[in-house]
């Protein structure tokens, strides 16, 4: 039971679908950056930030097709996984765009272009940063499960 | 609302001119920006205490979760401040000058 009442099931579409275009922006935004960023990029930002927020709870909702004990240990601590430059590169943006976003500069842009990331890929991997923010803050203020759809 | 009030919730909102019902919302903004893992069945209570429905509460949230995403990339991507004219009561409050503002982020790589 989600913390409102009004919110019949335990998914955050439950609670999204009760005020009016807010479930057709949510799903339009994530499933337009899962096409565009791949499935397991988009996951992969989504479990990371996750962790930051200490909400690790929402890990198996948001793993898409990661691997269970990947997912976990990702969340954990992302940079003993051994993962390409450019998904270091992204995480780390990741990281910072959570937990102290204020400081990001230049360089950390310069960062993501170095390990290969295009301007289109910068915009699109910082829109999928926001929406994770945005997407699991309502998760754990309702108590409901983060959208798993990734495809 | 005046730019002092404006000024003086960004930095203090719990002294700012603010009714009670406000300022729950606030504390709820608070959470649910910093700590949203903290988040419980008593924060949402205490917003339908201070008067809100739960369409509101709702809404409240959307609200706190709109400006986490537009804000969050505008931080990311640099976004040109300076394309906003921000009263200086506003800019003290941040905590900057407008000379800084005049500059976009990614020029002033402080």
């Amino acid at each position: 039971m989600s913390r409102l009442r009004m919110v019949a099931g335990m998914k955050i579409e439950d609670a999204l679908r009760a005020a009016p275009g807010a479930l057709e922006a949510d799903s339009a935004m994530r499933l337009l950056l899962v096409d565009q960023l791949t499935p397991r990029l988009f996951s992969l930002i989504g479990v990371v930030v996750a962790g930051c927020l200490r909400c690790e709870r929402f890990v198996e909702a948001l793993r898409g097709p990661l691997d269970r004990t990947f997912a976990a240990e990702a969340t954990r601590d992302w940079r003993a996984l051994g993962l390409t430059a450019a998904e270091n590169a992204v995480l780390e943006y990741a990281e910072k765009g959570t937990m102290d976003e204020a400081s990001v500069r230049r360089r950390d842009v310069d960062a993501l272009r170095t390990a290969g990331l295009g301007d289109k890929e910068v915009l699109l991997i910082a829109t999928a940063i926001a929406y994770h923010n945005y997407a699991i803050r309502m998760a754990a203020a309702f108590d409901v499960l983060p959208s798993a759809e990734t495809v | 609302m005046a730019v002092e009030e404006v000024a003086k919730v960004i930095s203090n909102w719990r002294e700012a001119d603010l009714d009670e019902q406000e300022k729950a919302m606030l504390a709820f903004t608070e959470k649910f920006t910093l700590t949203p893992s903290q988040i419980t069945d008593a924060d949402i209570e205490e917003l339908g205490r201070a008067g809100f429905s739960e369409e509101e509460i709702l809404s409240i949230a959307l609200g706190a979760g709109y400006r986490n995403w537009v804000d969050r990339i505008a931080d990311l991507l640099g976004v040109e401040e300076e394309k906003f004219d921000f009263p200086e009561e506003i800019l003290k409050a941040f905590g900057v000058t407008r000379e800084q503002l005049k500059t976009s982020l990614y020029e002033d790589d402080r």
